[in-house]
């Protein structure tokens, strides 16, 4: 039998989204009004992270990436967040995740976790997230934060 | 000019609240939910936020939420208002959004 990547101890985050149904509202309501705001350049959440360290977070340019993505500007998308077209991913699926029916959800977040747990592949994609902020970080550090900074 | 300066440091109170509250939250996060979670409430601090509210009665976290919120709702206020950026040296700033 193959080996899971994730121990039982430790909760897939997707899925574990997904199971929750008040959050999963909460998360999607609260991202979509947070992109519609930052969209109309009105003010909305700031980052924690950039406001008490002076350093973007690993998700510092999310928002705008994952706005230029929709308007269809792909380039300059990237220049903010590679990772936009993931992000936007799963707050599409978090998204329709609400209006699914009981009966097609329940066995497809079993799916989900049993694909969290054997890929890791959540841990991979902030693993990933992580190496490429540091690298940022790394390299191109005074242009990574006036890109944020505005 | 003094009104100005007034504004300044009710933004720098108002960001060291916010900034206790969220680390206190991030804490519990990193506590009950583990590391992977953990590490996404760094990544995305709307999202230990929203955590923080679904879970407060459960980790007896409510009143320092309650003061999160009222404290965001004054930062919202102050840079909509004034334009003031909670991180002092930034004195026209643009809002960093995740």
């Amino acid at each position: 039998m193959r080996r899971a990547m994730l121990p039982q101890h430790v909760f897939p985050p997707i899925s574990s989204v997904l199971r929750d149904r008040k959050f999963t509202i909460a998360l999607v309501g609260a991202t979509g009004l947070h992109i519609t705001l930052v969209s109309l350049s009105l003010p909305s959440w700031e980052c924690p992270f950039f406001r008490l360290t002076g350093i973007p977070c690993p998700g510092c340019g999310l928002s705008r990436a994952s706005i230029l993505l929709l308007k269809g500007e792909v380039a300059e998308s990237f220049r903010f967040h590679a990772f936009a077209p993931i992000f936007l991913f799963a707050m599409v699926a978090l998204f329709l995740s609400l209006l699914l029916p009981k009966s097609i959800l329940q066995p497809a977040i079993a799916r989900a976790e049993l694909t969290e747990r054997k890929t890791g592949l959540t841990v991979l994609i902030l693993a990933g997230l992580i190496l490429y902020w540091l690298a940022r970080l790394l390299f191109l550090q005074a242009a990574f934060v006036q890109l944020i900074r505005g | 000019m003094l009104a100005g300066g007034l504004i300044g440091i009710i933004a720098l109170l108002v960001f060291l609240g916010c900034a206790i509250c969220y680390i206190i939250v991030l804490i519990k996060l990193f506590q009950n939910e583990g590391l992977v979670k953990g590490i996404l409430g760094i990544i995305c601090g709307l999202f230990t936020f929203i955590w923080g509210w679904m879970n407060a009665n459960r980790y007896g976290i409510k009143n320092i939420m309650m003061i999160w919120t009222l404290l965001l709702i004054i930062a919202i206020i102050l840079n909509f208002a004034f334009g003031v950026s909670m991180v002092p040296g930034y004195p026209n700033p643009t809002p960093v959004v995740p």
